[in-house]
Order: C-alpha cells, then structure tokens, then sequence
C-alpha cells in the first residue's frame, strides 16, 4: 500500500506544476501585423483590433505595421512590464516563420515562452482570401477569438535539460556496427560493441570480392577491424546477445548476455585443437562450402583470434583439452551477463540472404537439385579457404560447370512469395560473380536471367557494359522452373526471352540464385526489446525516409546499415557515419535538452484500461505492478494521440488539453462572441 | 447441412460416352467405402473451363451455376472424376460464394432457366483427394483384397492441383498424393521428365490444333517411354481419351509402336478392393488390350463385404 | 439574417508537419479557397478525437475535416491511420442514426504542394453541399 500512495504522490507533484489551473488571472496582450500590405491589404486590421480588445481578459489590443521588427517586438516588452501582460497572442504570419521570435521575446521579458499563442491570418487568411475582403476580415475575427480563448489557459511548459551517460552501445559488428563504432570512440565516447557471432566483420567478410573494383574485402575492412579490436575506448563483446533494455534517451540501462567460449583469452591462436578434433561439421559460415571442426575460429582471419567451441557437436573426447599447449580450453566456462550504462544505441545488425526454399519451382535443397545455389554460396565457394580451393564446381560430382545460368529477383520483387521490393544490389553482384567466372574459366557458358538489369550510380553502367564484352549472355526473362530429367539428373532453366518472344530450355550444370537481402532472423525479439517500429518489410523503421533515415522511431536510438533497408556497402558506410554523428551528438554535448510538452494523467479518471499504452508508438507509456499507465517523459514525443484513445479523458496533453482545444473549437464554430458586419 | 457420406455424382460428358468403365469402378469402389452415390438428373456438360470460359465467362459462370443447384437440391457435395469438371465446377463454386456481386447476375441468369437458385451449401470434391486424402493410403489398406506390383507413370493433369491459391489441395509444385495413394495398392510411381506438364488435349487445343496437341503430347509419351513403366495412370477421362487416342494416332502416323495401357485411379482401386479385370474394361480402350495385372492376393473375395 | 450560402463555417484540423505545411504552401502560392474554411492546429490528426469532432458540430461548424500526412509519411508513424479509422467509425454511426455522413472526413496531403490542401478543402465544400443537399445540416445538441 505504501508503495501505491508513494506513486501518487509523485504525479501529484508533476500535476502542481504543470496543472491547468490558472495561478494568476490571464491578462492577454493581442497584436495584429499588417505585414505592410499582405495582411492590411486585404483584412481590415483596426477592426479587428477593436474586436480583439473586447474579447474578455484581454488588457489591450494594438496593431502594428511590421510585428517582427524592432518596434512590433518593442509592444510586447512593453505590455508586459507596464501592463503585467502574461499571456500574448500575435495575429500575423506562421508559426514556423516567426512564432519563435515572439516566444523569444516574451521568454526575455521572463514569461515562460509557451505563454505565446501565434495565430495565422496571412497564409491561412489574406492571402487565399484576396477577392473577399469583408469575409477575410470576419474569418481574421475568429482566428483571432480563437488564439485569444487558447491564450487563456495556456501553461508553462519546463524545458528540460536531462543529463546524458557518455557511452554509446553498438549493436552488431559488421561494416556497418564497426564504422558507427570507430566514429563515435573518435569523438572521445566509450563504445560497447557487441556481436553475437564469435568473430567480427559480417557479411562482408563473406564476400570474394566487391564491385566494381573488384577488390577483396578482407583486406579493405582489415584495417577497421583491427582498429576496432585495438582502440582503447572500444570495448568488445563477441559471441554476446542483448539480454533486456531498459532506460531512456540520454540514459539506457542494457544488460548483455555473453555466451561461453570454452576457450579462455591466452589462447594462441595456433589451431592445434582444431587439427585434433575428431568431428567434423559443415561450416555454416561458409553456407556448406567447407568444413569445420567442433573447436574451430570462424575464418583463418577472425578477429578476435580465440576459438571457439561448439557445445553441440562436441563428444567431449578432451582431445583438445590435452594437446592446448597453454591449458587455454576449459569446458566448465558458463555465461556471463553484464550490464553496461549507454546514452545512445545504434543497431548495425546487418541483413539475412533469402532462403529460396520458398520459391517451389526452383526445387533449391531438395535432393537431386544440389547444383542449385544461392550467391553467396558461390561467393565462399570461390573463396580461397573453400573446400573446392576456389575453384568454381559444381556440388553434385565436383566437376567444372560448363554452363552457369543466373537467376535474377529471387525473393525480390515477386507479387506471390519472397517480398515485394527490389533488393538493389543483385544486379551488381551478379555481374560481378559472371565476370569472375568467365575471367576463370572462358571457356564456360555463363547466362544471367534478368527482369531489369539495374546498376545505377557511377562505374557500375561500364561494369554492365564490359561484363557484356566478356561474352556474358543476358537473356530478359524471369524463369518459370528449373526442370530434372530423373533418369540423368541434368538440369534445365525454362525461360521465355522475352525481347526475341522465345521460349528456351537452358541447359545448366550450375544455376546461382541471385537471392535477396531480408531482415535477419532474431530482429522480431530484439526490435521489441528496444521497443522500437519495424516497416512492413519487416526493417526496423526509420523516423522520416528523407529526412532522418539513420534514426528509428525511438529517440535515442540509431540504425546504421542493411538493418534499416538492402543497401550495397559503401551505402551502408555513409548511413553508418550518419548514425554514428547523430548518436554521439547528444553524448558529447553532455545533456539533452526537451520541451516538457508530455500528458498529465489523472489517476482518479484513469480505469486502467491500457488503451494509452497501445496507442503510443514510442512505447513512452508503460504500466506499473498496479497497471495504472505511467509515463517516460523523455520518451515522449507530444503526438497527443493518447487522448482521444482514453475513453475518460484521464490522459491530456499539456497545452493541448479537450478543454483548451474546445475554446479554441467553439470560435471557429460559429459560437463564441458575434460579430458584426 | 450436407448429407454425410453421401455424394451427388457428376458424370460430365467423356466419361458416360467413351468411358463407361471408370463409371462402373468409381460406383464399385464408392460403395465398398460406404458412400451412397446420388444421380443429378438434368446435369449438362460442366461446362469445360478452358473454351466455355473464355467465350463467355458469365454463362459459363451460369451453366455451372445450374450443375451445383442441382446437387444444392439433393443436399450433397459433388463428387467428380475428372480434372476439367472439377476445375470448373469447384472454381465456380467458390468463387459465387465469396463474390456477392456475381453471385447475383447469376441468380438472376440462373431465373430464366427454372427454379434455381445458387445457394452455396455444398463443396465440390475430386476422387482423387477423396481416396488421396480423406481415405488414405492407411484407410485402403484395409479395404483392398489384392495388391497390384506395377510401376505406374503418374499423369496429374492441369486442373486437379492449379490454381494453388484457389484449389488449396496441394502444392502443384511438387504433389505426392497419388503417389501415396498408390503405393498403399502396391504400384509404384515412376518419376518421368517434365512429368507435372499437360496432356495436350485441353483448352479446346486438340479440337482447334490437333497437330500441337499432338506434338505436345508426344514429347510427354516420349519421356514417358523412357521410364518404361507398366501403364500410364490418370486422373481425368480427358487426358484418358488424349493418352488413348494420342498413342494410337503417333502409331500410325508417326510408325511409334506404342502400347501403354491407360488406367484411371476409379479402375485401379476398384479392381484392388476386389472389382473383376474384366470390368476394368482394358479390353475396350485402344491401348493395352491384353495387359493383366500382376496381381498379390491379400484376402478371399467373399472376406470383404 | 438571409444568409448567402446554406454554411459558414467549416473547421479543419490540420497537423504541424504536412497538414500546415500544404496550407501555408497555399497561402505563399496565393491560392485561392472558400472563407468559410478555419483551421485549427494540432500536433497531428491521431490527436483529433470524435470529441474535439463533436465539439465543433455542436457549436455551430457546418463540416469537419482532419488533413493529415499522406499513409506512410505520418511523423509520428501512424497517426494519420488512426484518425482515418475514427472517422470511418463516425461516419458509419451518424448514417445510422439517420444523419448525413458527408459532413466529417479525412484527408491528406503534401507540405510542399499548396493545391493538396485547397483540393481538399474544395472536397469538403462538395460533399457539405451534397449533404445539405440529402437532408439538412447537422442537428445541434446530440
């Protein structure tokens, strides 16, 4: 019980401040702006002057020329130490051109700036009303009427400045994480980088190579990650999850769940356990294209260097045990949980390739379909630590593929199954991948199969162009099945050309599916931790497409990379170094600084519905053990879309209040005071 | 609602009239499961899905309409033995009871006709999703008197399985409820290149091009031939008439000597739960007149009642 | 009083980010509307609630109107969804108690284009008229 009373009693506080309730009379200052002739010319400011100052509470009502100039600024400061004006309301231009200055002005003078109420009468009246004068000048007296019955209840908005935690947490160390991290340590900022898989780098460094340059990205990401690894302000978790967030903007409180290595930190990297072990298991890394053992590092590279052990695939034989020459395996390791203090999140959490399965006519993964494979299986495939030892060969007998077919928009823009939109990239990797082969091997056959070959930006239309020379063939038609003659095994694409309106059966031994890029697995569980929107690609959402594409729809918290849409990697390292300036900017600015334009509940009306809570987007109202709605005031981003969800009215936005809104409403209406003609 | 275990049987237009014999098995095996088989008097031809339809999609809409008012009347779901009167019949039937707007226009058609009226209370069903599934390889295990080892290539057709979206029996992509089904009789499925592609015969092709619908199904016999399997079993009298003719004219004209014989599903479960090979009827078909099953006794006739 | 049309007043709620921005677009481009359109700012149209609707039908507005940012572009995610569904509601209510529903609804529009929001406002002037055409204004005291 004493908790419950406790609870109250802290609202209760808030409320006092920023109740309603009027402690002083409201004396209103009214001031109408010619705006030179834009206004004047077409509304009958004196009028409308006169009817102002006969609206109740209003001490005076002047007009002026030019109300943002140095004398229409000066009427202000002088109602208000002459007159004990407390409340102002100019009737001019937007709110967006000078509703700031005025609000300057009177918070100079001591007033708390929100006593401002700036009413519109030049966009929103003179100007779309030029023909009708007599009709503008009635519709600038209701406006008016109607700023000045909201300048009455007007409250004093606290303008906040919270204190931030100077640290950032990065979620996922692939190209995207790594950069976001390397940024902000730059500024001076302590980053927690925390990967789930045991090594870092991403899919990045699962490619071969990278367009167009065709360089190898193990050796252009080489220098990030060890910059990463070293950097004294990076503190690096690996084979780690996040475990639960809590907090908000400016102060998150994380807690980090790291699972054991079995291999303490002294390991040396030698691999002596590695070459020991009896079992072996396909690489999941490598997508089947090589094999590993039950302690393995994930790549020759890894960084960190330390291997790890698969729980699962393990006999326990203790070979390895026995033969570390530094007693660096201990089997009994357990779980770690930490929990760190962080003032911002960015999500780096990167992308899965589609699973084609999907997709019944190709057959991918069914048994006599072997050479059907995915991109980035071709991709560890021709990489040197491969199995084939880079060469290019086909899985069902090992032999080299005399005719490769690619298939483009595999779970791309598909109406029936896979997603929607195209992925963007896989014209550029294919063509890529075509290339090399064809480099390799000329004598083979290589076909790509394209709906649209897209490969916008610069260098990448000469890419398409001498990926033509190389005696690729492009053939516009989106296959309808690959076919198996059960009793040979040999595979055939059928696809309609459709430029030449043929239809074609393509012989091939090795078909690549260029699949798409889809939202990894586990975003579901982690997108409500963070308590942040996905879109309905299932991406975690950004807060405005064009304006703001590296913050999510929770202030606070960041996203760089695939995780926010497909891009290709250099894409992904600018939106990484964006998310990275924004997350930093409030850390090392030191605070944050936030209206208090939140709602106020009252707990007497409240049912405890929960209706407020499942409105509101930024998660900003959550529920105690009582489940009475208790509100972030950090979190909250002052939509009022809590309001009209309530069905008592026991939630009102500040300022925004029914009973403000009513006033201003019953002006415009037709209610209110009558005015003459 | 619907009567259980009752069925208001359609006979479309081969079947009476080339094909008396899957007639007789379908009844013979229906029975023995316990199912009482309704005749729909006044029944017309479906009407076929692929001509009709594109001629005249409301008429044909209203034509089919008739069909199901007619087993509306009798309170039970239509059971059908052939692809093309299942694809009109069953699309028809779903499409009026979610399209208020048609259902309708066709009601109003259906008016000048007689007293008929699309009601949308019973659901139109194929044999071979009622043995395939509702049945089962288990549930005939039971029932069947003697096994038949053979290896059968498996002919689906087109409409059985498509539209996936609006059939919603099985993927099309990759269907095993034949083969299921068979195997439970002992016959085992052969799989054979582009098995899952049409006969040649429908959507008006063998009245219209008879040289495509031939050359088309030639190149299904030809990978046919190549498994070698003992008979080509089907699941519609169209693609039974196609599979028939369509050997015999590459015969002569083409100097094939093909003689696969051709059995529809009604005939080979008939003939397992006990039905005489006489009255399977091979010796009236064109091809594999002389063919005999190789039979597995399980139980003595009279065991079975 | 004879009065010159059969309404005066209509109120609009439009929202700070492209339901304002498409009518102070208006107002820049010189644009021209009916009068009898006031608008009321609001933080965004998931703000407006059938009480604040009510409200104005009861103290004299002729028609009501929410202009919110086009689906998709809400700034506050789905605000805009929300306000589309309450007013879907109404509309569904006030036709079976036997009044008109064309005097509230919902639109959208583009802060950099002025003619969304005067389009807008032209709809609203039709179907006001078309309403008062039906079966008389909207009854006062509900």
């Amino acid at each position: 019980m004493a908790a419950k009373d406790e609870k109250i009693k802290e609202t209760e506080k808030i409320e006092d401040i920023f109740s309603s309730k009027q402690e002083e009379e409201p004396r209103i200052g009214v001031y109408i702006c010619h705006c030179g002739h834009n206004i004047a010319g077409t509304v009958d400011v004196e009028k409308v002057t006169e009817f102002a100052s006969a609206l109740p509470n209003v001490v005076e009502a002047k007009h002026n020329m030019f109300m943002c100039s140095k004398p229409g600024v000066q009427l202000l400061k002088e109602a208000i130490k002459e007159k004990g004006v407390n409340r102002t309301v100019v009737a001019s231009c937007s709110k967006n051109q000078h509703g700031k200055t005025f609000a300057r002005t009177i918070e100079e003078m001591g007033l708390n700036k929100h006593k401002h109420q700036q009413v519109n009468i030049r966009e929103f009246d003179s100007w779309v009303h030029q023909k009708e004068k007599d009709k503008a000048t009635k519709k600038a007296m209701k406006l008016v009427e109607a700023g000045v019955n909201r300048a009455r209840k007007l409250e004093n908005i606290e303008t906040k400045k919270i204190s931030t935690t100077k640290a950032a947490l990065v979620i996922g160390a692939g190209i995207a994480g790594l950069r976001a991290a390397n940024d902000i340590a730059e500024l001076g900022i302590p980053v927690y980088l925390v990967e789930k898989e045991s090594a870092i780098g991403g899919h990045m460094t699962r490619l071969n190579k990278t367009f167009p340059t065709n360089e190898c990205p193990q050796c252009s990401i080489s220098p990030l990650t060890n910059g990463v690894a070293n950097h004294p302000l990076i503190t690096l978790f690996t084979n780690a999850q996040i475990k639960s967030v809590g907090g908000s903007m400016g102060n998150y409180e994380v807690e980090i769940e790291i699972k054991p290595r079995y291999v303490k930190d002294n390991c040396t990297s030698c691999g002596e356990c590695a070459n020991s072990c009896p079992v072996e298991v396909p690489s999941e890394w490598d997508m089947g294209m090589s094999i590993r053992n039950a302690i393995y590092k994930l790549y020759p590279q890894a960084i960190p260097a330390t291997y790890v052990r698969d729980k699962n695939s393990c006999i326990e034989c203790n070979i390895c045990v026995n033969i570390c020459p530094v007693q660096a395996i201990d089997f009994s390791m357990k779980s770690e949980t930490k929990t760190i203090k962080v003032g911002s999140i960015v999500v780096a959490v990167g992308y899965d390739e589609y699973n084609p399965v999907e997709i019944e006519p190709y057959h991918y993964g069914k048994q006599g379909y072997e050479n059907v494979i995915t991109q980035l299986q071709l991709e560890r495939m021709m990489s040197p630590t491969s199995l084939t030892g880079s060469e290019v060969l086909r899985p069902s007998d090992g032999k080299i593929p005399k005719n490769i077919v690619m298939i483009q928009c595999v779970g791309s823009r598909n109406d029936q199954v896979g997603n929607k939109y195209c992925t963007g990239v896989c014209c550029k990797f294919a063509i890529k991948n075509a290339g090399i082969i064809k480099d390799n091997y000329p004598d083979s056959n290589v076909t790509i199969c394209y709906i649209d070959i897209r490969t916008p930006g610069l260098n990448f239309e000469e890419y398409y162009k001498s990926s033509q020379e190389k005696g690729i063939r492009f053939i516009r038609g989106r296959p309808s099945e690959i076919t198996r003659d059960p009793t040979t095994g040999e595979l055939n694409v059928i696809v309609e050309d459709t430029l030449s309106q043929t239809s074609l059966m393509l012989e091939a031994d090795l078909i690549v599916l260029s699949a798409a890029m889809v939202p990894p697995e586990g975003i579901g569980p982690l997108g409500s931790k963070l308590q942040i929107l996905r879109s309905k690609e299932g991406f975690l959402k950004e807060f405005h497409i064009k304006m703001n594409p590296t913050l999510s729809s929770k202030g606070g918290i960041y996203l760089a990379g695939t995780i926010q849409g497909p891009k290709d990697i250099s894409e992904t390292v600018a939106h990484a170094g964006s998310a990275a300036a924004s997350a930093a900017a409030p850390l090392v600015k030191g605070y944050i600084e936030k209206e208090m334009l939140i709602p106020t509940i009252d707990y007497d009306l409240c049912v405890n519905c929960g209706l407020c809570v499942s409105v509101c987007n930024p998660a900003a109202i959550s529920r105690d053990n009582y489940e009475r709605p208790i509100l972030n005031e950090i979190a909250c981003k002052s939509c009022g879309m809590c309001m009209p969800a309530c069905p008592t009215g026991a939630i009102q936005l500040l300022n925004f209040r029914d009973d403000q809104l009513l006033d201003e409403i019953i002006a415009v209406s037709g209610g209110g005071v009558v005015c003459n003609d | 609602m619907v009567k259980e275990k009752t069925f208001s049987f359609f006979l479309g237009c081969i079947m009476p009239n080339r094909y008396p014999q899957i007639e007789k098995s379908t009844k013979f095996v229906m029975e023995r499961l316990g199912y009482v088989l309704l005749d729909m008097e006044r029944a017309s031809c479906c009407p076929a899905p692929g001509v009709f339809r594109s001629f005249n999609k409301i008429d044909w809409m209203v034509t089919a309409a008739r069909n199901i008012c007619i087993a509306e009347r009798l309170d039970a779901d239509i059971l059908t033995v052939c692809n093309g009167c299942f694809g009109t019949l069953q699309e028809v039937n779903k499409h009026l009871k979610e399209n208020e707007e048609h259902r309708e226009l066709v009601n109003k058609k259906l008016k000048l006709l007689g007293d008929y009226e699309f009601k949308g209370t019973i659901n139109i069903r194929h044999i071979a999703e009622v043995l395939g599934f509702e049945i089962g390889p288990l549930g005939i295990e039971d029932l069947i008197v003697r096994k038949v080892h053979a290896r059968a290539a498996v002919h689906y057709g087109c409409h059985f399985l498509k539209p996936t979206r609006i059939r919603e029996i099985e993927s099309s992509e990759n269907p095993t409820i034949i083969e299921d089904f068979i195997t439970a009789l002992g016959v085992e499925s052969v799989r054979f290149k582009d098995q899952l592609t049409c006969c040649g015969a429908g959507g008006g092709v063998k009245s219209y091009d008879g040289t495509t619908s031939m050359t088309i199904f030639a190149e299904k016999m030809k990978n046919i031939s190549e498994v070698n399997p003992d008979f080509i079993l089907d699941i519609c009298p169209f693609c039974h008439l196609q599979f028939e003719t369509g050997q015999d004219y590459l015969n002569k004209k083409c100097n094939f000597n093909y003689d696969l014989p051709v059995i529809h599903l009604s005939q080979l479960t008939a003939y397992c739960m006990g039905m005489d090979q006489e009255l399977v009827g091979l010796q009236y078909q064109l091809m594999g007149r002389n063919y005999e099953f190789e039979k597995e006794i399980l139980k003595n006739e009279t065991e079975v009642s | 009083m004879i009065k010159e049309k059969d309404y005066e007043n209509i109120v609009v709620f439009m929202c700070n980010e492209c339901g304002q921005g498409s009518a102070n677009t208006a107002g820049v481009a010189r644009m021209n509307y009916d009068p009898a359109v006031k608008i009321i700012p609001v933080q965004c149209t998931g703000q407006v609630g059938p009480i604040q609707i009510m409200d104005a039908l009861n103290n004299g507005a002729d028609a009501v109107a929410c202009i919110g940012c086009c689906l998709g572009a809400c700034h506050f995610f789905n605000g805009n969804i929300l306000s589309m569904h309450r007013i879907k509601l109404m509309k569904k209510l006030f036709k079976e108690l036997g009044y008109s529903d064309q005097n509230i609804n919902q639109y959208t529009s583009r802060a950099a284009e002025g003619e969304t929001a005067v389009g807008d406002f032209v709809d609203i002037v039709e179907r006001l008229s078309k309403a008062i055409k039906e079966g008389g204004k909207f009854e006062v005291e509900c």
